[in-house]
C-alpha cells in the first residue's frame, strides 16, 4: 500500500504543479486554460524527441521547457489579441479547442513509437523500512514545496509580484495605475507554460505517459484547483500531492482500483457541493 | 466581354489537356496488358492514427514479383490498394469500390483498425475472401470470409501463457490486461479457455489499469500475488513504458515480462537497450524477422528490393500476398471470385515456410488459422530466439 501511495505521490507533485499553474494563469488572466497540460505534454515530448535524436539530456529539457513556455505564450498571445473582451465561457471553450488541437497534433508527432523517456534528474533508489523509495520522489515533492514557496514570496514581497496581485484583482484598476497588463498577462503564459513543461519532465520517467495522458494530467490539476478554491496555491500544492496519494492507494483497494480514475472527479463533486452547500440551505431557510 | 472570352478559353484548353491526358494514359495502360488483369484488393489504415503501410506494400511486393515473372495463366495482377485512414465511413466505402465497381476476386494483404468489423459482412454477402495481413480488430477472426495470417493479439497471449507455464516452468503464471475497449473480455475468455484446457490455474488477473496510463499499480500488483511470469498485453510505445515502470520499482529479476507481438519491433530493442529494461519476452507470430532463418530469404530480398521496412508486420502482408497466389495457382479453369474464394477455402489447407503450420481456412464461419507462434527475448544483443513452435488447440 505505502509503495502504491509513493508512487502515487510523484504523480501528485505533477498535479500539484500544473494545479498551481492553473490557479495563477486564472487569477492573473481570468482564463481558465484547459490546454495547460498539454501545452507541458508538448514540451516534455519535444525534449524526449530531441533526446532520441541524440541530444544531451540537459540542452533538450531546456529546449522543451522553452518550447512550451513559447506555446503558452502564443496560446495567450491570441487570446488577449482576440478575445479580451470575450466572456470567460467563451475563452474556456477556446483553451479546450487548443487542447483537441495538441491533443491530435502530439498524437502525429509522437503517438506512434516507443520514446525513451530518461530521467532528468538521476536516480538513486533508498529503503526506508520496507519501502523503497526513489530519488525521483523526494525531488518531485520537494521541487513543488519549492515552486510554491517561491511563487508565495514573490508575490508577496517583490513589487512585480504586487502588480500582479493588482492585475488579479481588477485589470483596469491596474491600468489605470499605470500597469502594462498585457506584457504581465503574456509573461505569465510564457512562464506557466514552462513550469508546466517542468511538471511534464518530472512526472513522465515514473508515470510512463503517452502525450494524451501527459496533457490530460490537467483533469486532477483542475480537482487540485477547485480544493484550493482556485485561490490559495498552499491548498492547491498539497490538494494535488493528496490526490495523487488517494489514487496511489486506490490502485491496491480491489473494489476501487478499477474505478480510481474517478477519484479527482468524486473530489471535485464533494468540494463543489461543499463550498454551495450554504448558498443552498440559505435559499432553503 | 473580351475578358470572359479568355477565360473560357483558359478552361476549355485546361479541360481538353485534362482529358488528352486521360485517354492517352488509358490507352498506355489498355497497351501493356494483352489479357485482362487478375484484381485484387487491400481495406487499410495506411494513414490515421496507427498506420500499418508496410502491410499493403509488402503485399504489393509479392504481386510485384509474380507479374515479373509473367503473371498466373499469362494474366497480371492488379492490386488497388486502400487507404481507409481509420475511419469506418471511408472502410466501407472502399470495401464497395472494391468489390463492386472494381471486381476484385480476393482481398489481400489488408492491416487496417477498421476493415473487419465494417465490410467483414458485406465480405461475406458478396462471397469474396479477404487474406487479411495482420487481423487487428477481434472481428477479423470472426467473420466466414476473413482469414487472418497472424496469430492475433489474444491467440497470442494464449501462446505465452503456455510458453510461460511449460518452458519457464512458472508455478504462478500471472496475466496483466490493460485494457482496451471490446478487448477485456476477449482476454479474460481465453485465459479461462487456456485454464480449462491445460488445467492450469492463474494466479492473478489484472484490469486496473487503462492501455496506455501508469502501469505500476499493475505492476504492484504482480509482487504482491508472487507471480513467476507476468503477461501484459501491450502495443509497441506502451510495452517500453511498461517495461520501463517495471525497471522502476526494482522487479526485472522479480519475474519473468511477456508481451505479445506488437512489441517485437527493431525500434522497441532499442528503447529497451537504452533504458536498461532488457529480458523481456516477446511473441512472434511468424519465423522471427530478426534471424537469419533461410525461410527468410527471398522474403528479404522482395522487400528491400520493393524498398518496404522489413518488420514483423510486413510479414502478415507478405505471407498473405504469397497465400493467396498459390491458391489462385492452384485454380484449373477460369480465375474467378467464386473460383478463387474456392481454392482458399480448398481443405488441402497451404504452407508457407514463414508460418509454424499449414494454413487451412476450410469452410468455418470463424477463422484463426494461424495458431503457431515463437518466443524471442530481448537481449543486449538484440532479440534472440528461446522457444519453438508453440501450438494452440
Amino acid at each position: 500500500m505505502i509503495e502504491s501511495i509513493i508512487a502515487g505521490l510523484i504523480v501528485g507533485s505533477g498535479y500539484a504543479i500544473i494545479g498551481v499553474s492553473l490557479v495563477l494563469l486564472n487569477r492573473f488572466t481570468g482564463v481558465l486554460n484547459f490546454s495547460q497540460g498539454a501545452i507541458g505534454a508538448m514540451g516534455a515530448f519535444t525534449g524526449y524527441a530531441l533526446i532520441a535524436m541524440g541530444a544531451p539530456i540537459f540542452i533538450a529539457t531546456l529546449v522543451g521547457i522553452v518550447i512550451a513556455g513559447l506555446l503558452g505564450f502564443f496560446v495567450g498571445w491570441v487570446l488577449t489579441h482576440f478575445f479580451a473582451d470575450s466572456t470567460t465561457t467563451v475563452r474556456a471553450v477556446i483553451t479546450i479547442t487548443v487542447l483537441i488541437a495538441l491533443l491530435t497534433l502530439g498524437f502525429r508527432l509522437f503517438g506512434d513509437s516507443p520514446m525513451l523517456m530518461p530521467d532528468v534528474i538521476p536516480k538513486t533508489f533508498f529503503d526506508v523500512g520496507s519501502v523503497r523509495v526513489s530519488t525521483t520522489t523526494v525531488v518531485a515533492i520537494g521541487l513543488t514545496a519549492v515552486i510554491s514557496v517561491c511563487i508565495s514570496l514573490f508575490l508577496k514581497h517583490s513589487t512585480l509580484g504586487s502588480k500582479y496581485i493588482a492585475m488579479s484583482e481588477s485589470h483596469i484598476a491596474a491600468q489605470l495605475l499605470g500597469i502594462n497588463t498585457l506584457l504581465l498577462s503574456l509573461s505569465a503564459w510564457l512562464f506557466l507554460g514552462m513550469l508546466s513543461a517542468i511538471a511534464g519532465f518530472l512526472v513522465a520517467p515514473t508515470y510512463n505517459p503517452s502525450f494524451a495522458s501527459l496533457s490530460l494530467l490537467v483533469v486532477p490539476a483542475l480537482a487540485a484547483g477547485v480544493l484550493g478554491a482556485f485561490k490559495n496555491i498552499w491548498v492547491v500544492t498539497t490538494g494535488g500531492l493528496l490526490i495523487g496519494a488517494v489514487e496511489g492507494a486506490g490502485a491496491r483497494i480491489n473494489w476501487l482500483s478499477e474505478y480510481r480514475g474517478m477519484i479527482p472527479f468524486i473530489i471535485i463533486l464533494i468540494t463543489l457541493i461543499w463550498i454551495r452547500r450554504k448558498q443552498v440551505w440559505d435559499a432553503v431557510r | 466581354m473580351k475578358h470572359k472570352f479568355k477565360v473560357g478559353l483558359v478552361v476549355s484548353v485546361t479541360a481538353m489537356l485534362f482529358l488528352s491526358s486521360c485517354v492517352s494514359e488509358q490507352s498506355q495502360s489498355g497497351d501493356n496488358k494483352s489479357k485482362e488483369t487478375i484484381k485484387i484488393g487491400a481495406v487499410s489504415s495506411i494513414t490515421g492514427p496507427y498506420p500499418f503501410p508496410e502491410v499493403p506494400a509488402a503485399a504489393a511486393a509479392v504481386f510485384d514479383r509474380v507479374n515479373d515473372s509473367g503473371g498466373i495463366q499469362g494474366r497480371l495482377i492488379e492490386f488497388i490498394s486502400e487507404d481507409d485512414g481509420a475511419d469506418p465511413a471511408i472502410a466501407a466505402q472502399a470495401g464497395r469500390r472494391l468489390v463492386d465497381e472494381v471486381g476484385v476476386v480476393a482481398l489481400s494483404g489488408s492491416a487496417s483498425m477498421v476493415d473487419c468489423t465494417t465490410n467483414g459482412t458485406f465480405y461475406t454477402q458478396n462471397n469474396v475472401m479477404s487474406l487479411t495481413g495482420t487481423g487487428v480488430e477481434g472481428t477479423c477472426f470472426e467473420m466466414p470470409n476473413i482469414a487472418p495470417v497472424n496469430n492475433g493479439s489474444i491467440q497470442n497471449f494464449a501462446s505465452l501463457l503456455q510458453f510461460s507455464a511449460t518452458d519457464l516452468e512458472a508455478d504462478n503464471v500471472c496475466a496483466v490486461i490493460l485494457t482496451v475497449p471490446g478487448l477485456t473480455d476477449a482476454y479474460l475468455e481465453v485465459i479461462s479457455d487456456w485454464e480449462a484446457n491445460f488445467n492450469k490455474k492463474i494466479a492473478l488477473v489484472d484490469t486496473s489499469v487503462i492501455h496506455g496510463e501508469d502501469p505500476t499499480p499493475a505492476i504492484l500488483a504482480t509482487k504482491n500475488a508472487d507471480c513467476d511470469a507476468v503477461i501484459f498485453n501491450s502495443n509497441e510505445p506502451v510495452a517500453a513504458a511498461f517495461m520501463n515502470a517495471v525497471k522502476n520499482q526494482n522487479m526485472l529479476d522479480s519475474s519473468a515480462w511477456l508481451t505479445i507481438s506488437a512489441a517485437y519491433t527493431d525500434s522497441a530493442i532499442g528503447v529497451l537497450n537504452k533504458q536498461n529494461s532488457l529480458g523481456l519476452y516477446v511473441g512472434s507470430e511468424f519465423v522471427p524477422f530478426t534471424t537469419d532463418d533461410p525461410a527468410l530469404s527471398q522474403w528479404r530480398k522482395t522487400l528491400t528490393e520493393a524498398n518496404v521496412p522489413l518488420t514483423s508486420l510486413s510479414i502478415g502482408g507478405y505471407v498473405s500476398a504469397e497465400l493467396l497466389v498459390d491458391a489462385i495457382k492452384s485454380i484449373n479453369g477460369p480465375i474467378t471470385r467464386e473460383s478463387v474464394t474456392e481454392a482458399l477455402r480448398s481443405p488441402e489447407g497451404f504452407n508457407n515456410e514463414l508460418l509454424g503450420e499449414k494454413f487451412l481456412i476450410g469452410d468455418a464461419e470463424a477463422h484463426n488459422p494461424n495458431t503457431a507462434s515463437m518466443v524471442v527475448q530481448a537481449n543486449a544483443d538484440g532479440w534472440e530466439v528461446v522457444s519453438n513452435w508453440i501450438f494452440m488447440p
